[in-house]
């Protein structure tokens, strides 16, 4: 197996290339989440214009665009985390297997245990390894020993990757790791809940090439299980680990379809635009 | 009045420097010179020249010269005035000086010879005054033309005027800043040099371990009680059963209003909340205590009192007789109106606290599926707590150090005793009785507020930094 580091560089090499051959053909399958007619309004200022938009099941979608276009505000819709902003109302649907995550009779904390959230900065909680991992069966009551919790924080932390890293010193603070290990500390954290979609907010902007491609070998091998939405504001990173990309600009969903045609062929000149490099 | 004439004369001729300063380049540059510095800078300069060294001369003077003119006068004492004893003599002295500023003079009766040699005193003093007076201001002429022309001949187009108004600019601020720790030195220093006066009287192992405080002592040797006693553990126990009740109130009431504050409020209530808790941080603690003595003092008292006529004749006959007897003294009215007082502080402290814990944190709670409470509880509170821990130290530090409240509403008698109920004094109420009133600073009895008031130093001291220093750690945590 070559290095890690080798590996990045071909995977970098690889995607800069924007023609370069789709990554994978199979059909889409079908909609985890759907969003239909999303506006949002942070107090009079409109920030998100009609998305509609599918994420399938068992996929990655990647939401891209320039900084400011409303991709995060998309992507905190799904799991409501909008909801703790002040002044900020959002209007429409998104159907989380059918049923609107904004129903007021569905609750947004049992919506956040199904939707997992992975933000921009590593943000471990100040407790050990394993409290970080172990912190959202703890409040959902998913294990009822402390075997089946230490079962549980040891296959999330396999999941993730971090295992090796880390099965000698759980007990130590998760904020002493590297930021890539944080990174998939906390992606470990998000998936110890079993949650059926993980959003993941710009997860390698922080991070080195390295990191990075562990944390995209990590996504890879996650979509095999979840419904992933990522936004990212590398092109590169979009073509390598997402099935189906969505562009947006100025808050407006501009063109969104599988990978490879939207990096290949894609129909609105805006996104040519911006996916090679002439603005953004 | 002269010196002041003199300094005003200074102002307005360092103010005439800076035109001159300013002037001279802008007409260099007009004749074409390209200069280093703005030619504010320039008259800058020369007015700090003119204006500094004269100005601190002056102050020194007003300062220092009157005692400078008492030592030399009473260097040399007139014949009948060495007979006398040192009392009369520093009342004779003071009497010349008053009478050379023409200002009225004890009514000491004074013979015939010692009136004549007080008149000749008093002359002797006009006369050094008027001497002291007149070479200070010919020094501070010369020292402001001086000043003024040293500075002119440096003033050349490219000279560095800007760094060297920025050098005198730093030098104030060091200045300032060594004056306010030279301040806290001092008083420092004299507190420690009253403590050892005191402590060659009472030994230290007796004042800090002897549990009997009663520090009276007789005017005069043949009274009664000649000797008073000094061990003040039943005030260390007094002011730490004070500042607990305090805590008890204070902790809770202010940490949590303070997580109300930071986790809940919206935008509105903290900018109206906010505000009105430190006005009531900012009220004078005296506003405190008289509302302890004279509202929940009577209260409390009143309450207990009828628990107790109910208690009275049943099975906790004891009990009801005691609590009829508690009275409005009591540490628990102390402590509980202290801790009122604290809740802002408290409040105030843990909410900038609590802000600083980095939102990423909460968010990433929140989207685990924790509700408010539980990231509150469990990720918010955890990492905010060693700064909780230091906001909770500092008001330690605070109610052990407050006099006023306790004064009026916690009671003089020292007794060692943990029951709230019971009358109890602390080391601040102390210092404050033993100081006020007429007294002579030589005897214990004064002398050993100075020891109460080192060891208060000492505690609040290492209170304050330990505090400090957990703030500090905590802060550069997420920084």
């Amino acid at each position: 197996m070559p290095s890690s580091r080798d590996e990045a560089a071909t995977r970098e090499t690889a995607a800069i290339r924007i023609d370069a051959p789709p990554v994978q053909t199979t059909p889409l399958a079908g909609a985890k989440l759907s969003a239909r007619d999303v506006n949002v309004f942070y107090g009079d200022k409109q920030a998100l214009f009609d998305i509609s938009l599918d994420m399938p099941e068992r996929a990655v979608t990647s939401l891209i665009g320039p900084s400011g276009c409303g991709k995060s505000t998309f992507l905190r819709c799904i799991n409501r985390m909008n909801d703790t902003i002040a002044g900020c109302r959002v209007t429409g649907r998104i159907d989380l297997d059918g049923e609107d995550v904004n129903d007021k009779g569905l609750d947004p904390v049992l919506l956040r245990a199904r939707v997992g959230m992975v933000f921009q900065k590593p943000n471990p909680f100040p407790k050990s390894i394993f409290e970080n991992v172990a912190y959202g069966p703890r409040i959902h009551g998913i294990s009822s020993s402390k075997t089946e919790l230490e079962g549980i924080v040891e296959t999330s932390l396999k999941r993730a990757g971090l295992w090796n890293e880390v099965s000698e010193r759980l007990d130590q603070p998760g904020t002493g790791l590297s930021g890539g290990q944080q990174q998939r500390l906390v992606i470990a954290r998000a998936i110890a809940v079993n949650p059926e979609v993980i959003l993941m907010d710009e997860p390698c902007s922080a991070l080195d090439p390295i990191a990075t491609a562990k944390i995209e070998e990590l996504i890879d091998e996650l979509r095999t299980q979840y419904c992933i939405v990522i936004v990212t504001h590398s092109m590169a990173q979009a073509a390598r680990v997402s099935q189906k990309t969505a562009f947006f600009h100025l808050g407006k969903l501009v063109e969104a379809g599988p990978t490879d045609e939207i990096f290949t062929n894609p129909r609105d000149t805006r996104t040519q635009d911006y996916i090679t490099g002439r603005f953004g | 009045m002269i010196t002041w004439a003199a300094m005003a004369a200074l102002l307005i001729f360092s103010a005439c420097a800076y035109v001159i300063g300013r002037r001279r380049l802008v007409a260099a540059v007009a004749a074409g010179a390209q200069p280093h510095s703005r030619p504010g800078y320039h008259g800058a300069y020369l007015t700090l020249w003119a204006a500094v060294p004269a100005l601190l001369l002056l102050l020194v003077h007003i300062g220092f010269s009157s005692r400078i003119e008492a030592a030399l006068l009473q260097a040399e004492a007139p014949a009948v005035v060495r007979t006398m004893d040192a009392q009369q003599q520093r009342v004779f002295f003071d009497d010349a000086i008053s009478l050379s500023q023409g200002q009225t003079r004890s009514e000491t009766t004074y013979d015939a010879a010692v009136q004549a040699a007080l008149d000749a005193k008093a002359a002797e003093a006009r006369r050094l005054d008027q001497g002291v007076r007149l070479t200070v201001l010919v020094l501070a002429v010369v020292l402001a033309a001086g000043g003024f022309l040293i500075a002119l001949r440096r003033l050349a187009p490219d000279f560095r005027a800007r760094n060297r108004v920025e050098g005198w600019t730093a030098a104030l601020f060091i200045a300032c800043s060594v004056v306010a720790v030279l301040t806290t030195a001092g008083i420092v220093a004299s507190l420690a040099f009253e403590s050892w006066r005191f402590f060659q009287m009472v030994s230290p192992i007796d004042f800090l371990f002897g549990t009997d405080w009663d520090p009276q002592i007789a005017m005069r040797a043949d009274q009664y009680a000649s000797k008073g006693a000094f061990g003040a553990v039943p005030l260390f126990v007094g002011t730490f059963l004070v500042m607990l009740v305090a805590m008890v109130v204070a902790a809770p009431i202010g940490l949590f209003a303070a997580i109300y504050l930071a986790e809940y409020a919206g935008g509105w209530t903290r900018a109206v909340v906010k505000p009105l808790l430190e006005v009531l941080a900012g009220v004078p603690t005296v506003v405190y205590g008289f509302f302890a003595a004279l509202t929940v003092g009577p209260l409390f008292r009143a309450g207990f009192n009828a628990i107790g006529a109910q208690l009275i004749g049943g099975p906790l006959n004891e009990l009801g007789v005691y609590l009829g007897q508690v009275q409005n003294q009591m540490a628990l009215v102390a402590g509980a109106v202290m801790g009122i007082m604290l809740i802002p502080f408290v409040c105030s402290l843990s909410d900038d606290i609590l802000n600083a814990v980095p939102q990423s944190l909460r968010d990433g709670s929140l989207a685990m599926g924790a509700t408010k409470s539980e990231t509150v509880k469990k990720v918010v509170l955890p990492a905010a707590l060693p700064g909780v821990m230091g906001a909770l130290l500092l008001a330690v530090s605070r109610a052990v150090g407050e006099t006023m409240i306790v004064t009026m509403a916690a009671g003089l008698q020292a007794r060692m005793t943990l029951n709230p109920l019971d009358s109890v004094t602390t080391v601040t109420v102390q210092i404050v009785t033993l100081l006020t009133g007429d007294q002579e600073f030589d005897s214990a009895k004064t002398l050993s507020a100075f020891g109460l008031g080192l060891t208060l130093f000492a505690v609040t001291l290492a209170l304050n930094i330990v505090a400090l220093r957990i703030v500090q750690k905590y802060r550069e945590q997420y920084d």
